[in-house]
């Protein structure tokens, strides 16, 4: 039973045919180089291998049955891209925890230095990532893929950027973080293979030019290592990446700082514009800047929400893990509730102390926690949608704010309430309004996201 | 009353002119793409006979 | 080899043409269809009692209304489709249909508008089925955006396929609004039992929405035959570029 195994696969991307039927098989403990000239499709098919691409025809299973689309055939998985999938405002050693905790390895403490230790890192480990040289992020590109004991190891070009001593090193870290695992890489430098002692296949314009068929390994496995290691548990794996997302927030205050001003410099500017026509009824100005501003601020937020992971690169790093992907949709879902909750409430504030209105109250409070909810579930998926955009500041705003004007018109009718501009009695509609929105765009995100993320 | 009808008349000729509009102006982006299609078809196509092919 | 590649290709198919008997047949029931519906709208239907003559713009208004929701159904049901089978002819249903579904609501927008100056006196009124319909308008205009700012035309698909699926969320909003809140806009008189219609009337909207309907399918045909014939563009010019770089 092979380890990775790939019959007749084709692939297409836009109107271009990248593979054009590859077979291969590789046993357990297997070690192949695929070597090629740039464009032959080396990327692709590790890409197809990992299940980041959808082949148009044939198939991929990995450990003889695992389809590579399917979350749990991913554990045991290692794969390092074009990029390594790392957060730069992470340390090493926070990468290879959160990647650890995406695969549900716990106790990995010990896992985590070995891998280290084992591409030349312990000394740099609480270093942040973005003050690595090239070299050194593809050294915990390796220590990335290699860590969840994998036996399936995909590489696209891991001797890239690495000097001569880095790959030197690669057989050793291969053999002591990854002894048994089906190894399929991709290089241009065959000394590289040779040095790794893998059987060469040659790719050229998508097609396999040499006989690819399986073939007994020349050091036969130790161990059988058919068994996929156990997927983590999902609500952990969301947890995981919100508290990832949290950490990278704290450390590169991209967003909140900013949201926080621009809702103050949304408080100021509208009440000067609608003061001086409206200055009787301040409860007027409070209400349309306050959801207004909350509406402009969650769309700010939102347009990075899925962009900075894949500007990054690390998107594939999330979408490679065992995890399904609705815990992608739902974890980006968290941050942006949590944020626009934060600005919504700050908003309150600012406008109770700029317009001497009595905005903050639990109605209102309740209103914005809900509302963030809502208008999170629908922007979260809308952002995924625009992640691979030309200009997708510009289309972002065009796609979410349409289908948030159920939110802000139960936020504007609870506001009017709090206000006493209306009776109270209708806020408890309003309410339902929000709670339905958010269920539905929940609901949908979570069934959709996966569909959009699966290429 | 002529007022009423000067609505009428405005809306019905905006619907006809809205849907016919778009249909020619379907119709004839379908003509035109066809055209450079049966060209390019034909450059495919001239290796073919002749040898005499890298032109463009 | 080569000579293979290029024999591959389809005949040249004169899609749309009126030609074919097909299409001859659906022209043909187009111009009959629209026929009678102008017919019958001048004609036949008998004048209103309070609006006398400006009340006709309904037999255009409802229809575009009506088809305008089932052209975003058949989006929402090309875009499921696609999802599940991954063929593009599903997208291009779904592009097609929703490029119309746009061009029906814009068009009822209008009426109404012009309908609404006549008899409220003002072009537009902050009213819960005319700002639901609007609301809709800027979701489909959004889906038809995305399609064009994604260059890949494999995401295209894919993303704006769920857009296809949220922005059907819209329709039964529209639908009920009417009935979910107060609204001046007047209430469906087909689906009330024992509304105020004459059978006349009636007659005429169903004749109306039948042409409309023929006039549907031959949009969406014509369109989806553009976005294939676009397709097919693209791809004999990538394949023009592979044997040019192949033979140099």
């Amino acid at each position: 039973m092979p380890a990775i195994a790939a019959t007749d696969l084709v692939v297409r991307l836009g109107q271009r045919q990248i593979l054009r039927g590859v077979s291969l098989a590789l046993a357990p403990g297997e070690r192949v180089a695929v070597v090629g000239p740039n464009g032959a499709g080396k990327t692709t098919l590790l890409r197809a291998l990992a299940g980041l691409i959808r082949p148009r025809r044939g198939q991929v299973s990995l450990r003889g049955g695992g389809d590579p689309s399917q979350p749990a055939a991913r554990a045991g998985l290692g794969f390092l891209g074009h990029r390594p999938s790392l957060y730069p405002h992470l340390s090493a050693r926070e990468n290879l925890a959160f990647a650890a905790r995406l695969r549900g390895a716990s106790g990995s403490a010990a896992r985590i230095e070995s891998a280290l230790e084992n591409v030349g890192l312990a000394a740099d480990a609480n270093r942040l990532v973005r003050d690595y040289s090239r070299g050194m992020q593809q050294r915990l590109g390796l220590a990335l893929a290699l860590l969840p004991e994998p036996d399936v190891v995909l590489l696209d070009e891991p001797d890239a950027s690495l000097d001569a001593a880095g790959v030197g090193d690669l057989p050793l870290m291969l053999d002591a973080l990854a002894p048994h695992a089906a190894v399929l890489f991709s290089t241009h430098d065959e000394r590289v293979a040779q040095a790794l002692d893998a059987r060469v296949v040659r790719l050229a314009s998508g097609r396999l030019t040499e006989d690819s068929r399986y073939a007994p390994a020349p050091h036969t496995p130790t161990t059988r290592g058919q068994a996929a290691p156990r997927p983590p548990g999902f609500v952990r794996a969301v947890g995981a990446m919100i508290a990832k997302d949290a950490r990278v927030e704290w450390r590169a205050r991209e967003q909140v700082p900013t949201l926080l001003i621009f809702t103050l410099l949304a408080a100021v500017v509208f009440d000067m514009a609608f003061i001086a026509a409206l200055g009787s009824e301040v409860a007027a100005v409070a209400l349309g800047v306050l959801w207004v501003s909350v509406q402009l601020a969650a769309t700010l937020a939102g347009t990075r929400l899925f962009a900075s992971e894949y500007e990054r690169g690390t998107l594939d790093g999330l979408l490679v893990a065992p995890v399904d992907p609705s815990g992608i949709y739902l974890a980006k879902f968290a941050l942006l509730a949590i944020e626009t909750a934060f600005v919504g409430v700050a908003q309150l504030i600012f406008l109770s102390l700029l317009l001497n209105v009595s905005l903050f109250q639990a109605s209102t409070i309740g209103a914005v926690l809900l509302a963030s909810a809502a208008i999170s579930a629908i922007l979260a998926l809308q952002s995924s949608l625009v992640v691979n955009a030309r200009a997708r500041e510009m289309l972002m705003p065009l796609l979410a704010i349409p289908p948030a004007v159920p939110v802000l018109l139960a936020g504007v009718g609870i506001t009017l309430g709090a206000l006493e501009v209306t009776p109270a009695g209708q806020q408890g509609a309003w309410f339902g309004l929000l709670a339905v929105v958010a269920v539905v765009f929940l609901t949908l995100g979570t069934v959709l996201y996966p569909q959009a993320a699966r290429t | 009353m002529t007022n009423d009808l000067l609505y009428l008349f405005i809306g019905f000729s905006a619907v006809w002119v809205g849907v016919f509009g778009y249909l020619v102006y379907v119709t004839g982006r379908v003509r035109s793409v066809r055209d450079e299609l049966h060209d390019l078809r034909g450059q495919l196509d001239a290796p073919q006979a002749g040898p005499k092919a890298s032109s463009h | 080899m080569r000579q293979a590649r290029t024999t591959e290709l389809p005949p040249p198919r004169r899609l749309g043409a009126l030609r074919e008997p097909a299409n001859a047949a659906l022209y043909v029931a187009l111009l009959l269809s629209m026929g009678l519906a102008i017919f019958m709208a001048f004609v036949v239907a008998p004048a209103e009692r309070v609006q006398a003559e400006v009340y006709r713009i309904l037999f255009v208004h409802v229809p575009s209304a009506w088809l305008a929701f089932a052209a975003f159904g058949v989006v929402a049901v090309g875009s499921v489709m696609f999802l599940i089978r991954g063929k593009s002819h599903w997208d291009r249903l779904a592009h097609a249909s929703a490029e119309i579904g746009v061009l029906f609501t814009t068009l009822c927008l209008v009426t109404g508008s012009i309908w609404g100056r006549s008899v409220w006196g003002v072009w537009w009124q902050w009213d819960p089925r005319l700002t639901t319909t609007l609301i809709m308008w800027f979701i489909y205009v959004s889906y038809l955006a995305l399609r064009s700012y994604i260059d890949d035309p494999d995401a295209r698909r894919r993303m704006s396929s769920v857009l296809g699926i949220v922005g059907v969320v819209s329709v039964p909003i529209v639908w009920f609004s009417v009935e979910w809140w107060r609204s001046l806009h007047p209430t469906p008189s087909i689906t009330n039992p024992g509304g105020g219609m004459p059978p006349e009337m009636l007659t005429t909207l169903l004749v109306s929405v039948a042409a409309f309907t023929v006039f549907y399918v031959v949009l969406v045909r014509q369109r989806m035959q553009l976005e294939l014939a676009v397709t097919e563009l693209g791809s004999l010019r990538e394949r023009l570029h592979e044997r040019n770089e192949d033979s140099a």
